[in-house]
């Protein structure tokens, strides 16, 4: 199941290189400077991502904060 | 109290300090970016408390409100200069904390509480600084952050670097993180005076917790509407990485004076996390927005885990957006779970933390994002206003409500 995943993980990641040869310039990226487009948490994220961080195993890969603090409640 | 006002001390000398070199020249105006106000209420429910060995109430409230405040400045080369304070104060009252010091009266036999632990507050300033180079499109940057709750302290400090490539269409960039963290031991109340709790530390100890993480990332823009960022966390912690007032209870064996078999928490003192996550953007239409996101986690406890996350804004007109979203979890148990009166004595590491077991978890909300540059409900520096609400339900009974409000002020 893990090498499945994996697999699929790094075909796309191939597929992103391919594609990322095409150049879009400064004036085009009206749509892509949208704060709705932002590649990472929304700052209102802040509190959910640190519950999340407590009530599940997996924590980081996102973006956002990946250690400190106990986690225990 | 006493720290909190001595925070605020230290942003506003910070702050005048700033407005004095303001005056000094004009092309070194420090000034303030903006500032960020987040106020959370969390609330949550559930039956699987690990502080009593896996059984019980997990009813949990937390009020969390953090500010944060921008300033930049451009040097004589267009340079920009970033500094950042951070400030957060969460207070929570967690009624399976408030069982630590759960006791059995001598006299009826009944248990009853007697505990202190049953609310605290969080404390955790930070501080950041970013430098960013407008002809070599470099950023370095760094920071420091503190967090100190009535047993745990920590200390935290970062370094990062990012370069844009590809005229700006491709970012790489790196930040290492260290988690410096200090834990005052509490034991639950039946395990404090016995001699063989199985436990390397006694109540009162100090155990460290360190963190060491290498975060990288990479974000390519695919074409006008499309862009993604490909994200690796590598994680490693050692210490004391068990949480000892959390209650594991054995199929076998007699262990402490109320004849329960019973021990702290016992986990291995490290653990290797490796992260990997891919985010997607495509802005599909004029008014609708796909913002999504996968990742895959494995560690060497043996937990894996994959998270899907897919929110779908719809611009109602360019200022106003309503977003609502949904996120899939799932995770296999970590090596040493097993539930309540399961575990043998002949078990090297050992945990009822159903936080560690095998679940899944769904959780939905909806996002209001109002953007204004002239202000908004008449507050002139009012930019932003954002309101977010999360239900969050895993399937071992466990279920939370989440409600957060955020303001942008520039």
């Amino acid at each position: 199941m893990m090498k499945y995943w994996f697999w699929i993980f790094w075909l796309s990641m191939t597929l992103f290189m391919t594609c990322s040869c095409s150049s879009v310039k400064p004036y085009q990226k009206a749509k892509l400077n949208d704060a709705e487009m932002a590649l990472a948490p929304r700052g209102i994220e802040k509190f959910q991502n640190n519950f999340l961080m407590y009530r599940e195993g997996a924590t980081g890969g996102n973006g956002g904060r990946t250690g400190g603090g106990c986690g225990c409640n | 109290m006493k720290k909190v006002v001595l925070t605020v001390a230290t942003v506003l000398l910070m702050l005048s300090g700033a407005k004095a070199q303001t005056d000094s020249t004009k092309y070194r105006k420090l000034k303030v970016d903006e500032i960020n106000f987040v106020s959370s209420y969390y609330s949550q429910t559930g039956d699987h408390s690990a502080v009593t060995g896996g059984v019980g109430t997990e009813k949990l409230t937390d009020f969390g409100n953090s500010i944060d405040l921008h300033l930049i400045r451009y040097d004589k080369r267009l340079n920009k200069h970033s500094l950042s304070f951070e400030l957060g104060i969460d207070t929570y009252s967690s009624a399976s904390s408030d069982n630590i010091d759960k006791v059995k009266n001598p006299a009826s036999g009944n248990m009853h509480i007697t505990s202190a632990s049953r609310s605290d507050a969080r404390f955790s300033p930070a501080a950041s600084y970013l430098f960013e180079n407008v002809e070599k499109k470099y950023s370095l940057g760094g920071g420091l952050s503190f967090s100190q709750e009535f047993d745990y302290t920590s200390l935290g400090g970062n370094v990062l670097f990012a370069q844009l490539l590809n005229q700006g269409n491709t970012e790489l960039s790196a930040k290492a993180s260290v988690f410096l963290d200090h834990w005052k031991i509490i034991l639950p109340v039946e395990l404090r005076d016995q001699e063989n709790n199985g436990f390397k530390y006694k109540q009162g100890d100090s155990a460290p917790r360190n963190s060491y993480n290498l975060a990288l990332s990479w974000s390519q823009v695919i074409n006008k509407e499309l862009q993604m960022a490909l994200l690796a966390d590598i994680g490693y912690q050692t210490g004391q990485l068990g949480t000892a007032y959390q209650r594991v209870y054995f199929k076998d064996g007699d262990t402490n004076a109320d004849n329960d078999p019973v021990f702290s928490e016992k986990m291995p003192d490290h653990r290797f996390k490796l992260p990997v996550g891919l985010r997607l953007n495509y802005f599909m239409s004029d008014h609708f927005i796909l913002r999504s996101f996968y990742r895959y986690y494995h560690d060497s406890w043996g937990l894996n885990a994959h998270t899907v996350e897919l929110e779908l804004p719809y611009k109602v007109t360019p200022f106003l957006s309503i977003a609502p979203f949904y996120r899939f979890y799932s995770q296999n148990r970590v090596k040493y779970f097993k539930p309540y009166g399961e575990h043998l004595l002949t078990d090297e590491y050992y945990t009822s933390d159903y936080d560690l077991s095998k679940f899944k978890s769904n959780m939905f909300g909806v996002n209001f994002r109002l953007v204004s540059g002239d202000g908004i409900l008449g507050i002139k520096p009012l930019n932003t206003l954002e309101l977010r609400y999360n239900y969050y339900d895993r399937n071992d009974g466990l279920k939370s409500h989440l409600v957060t409000l955020a303001l942008k002020f520039k």
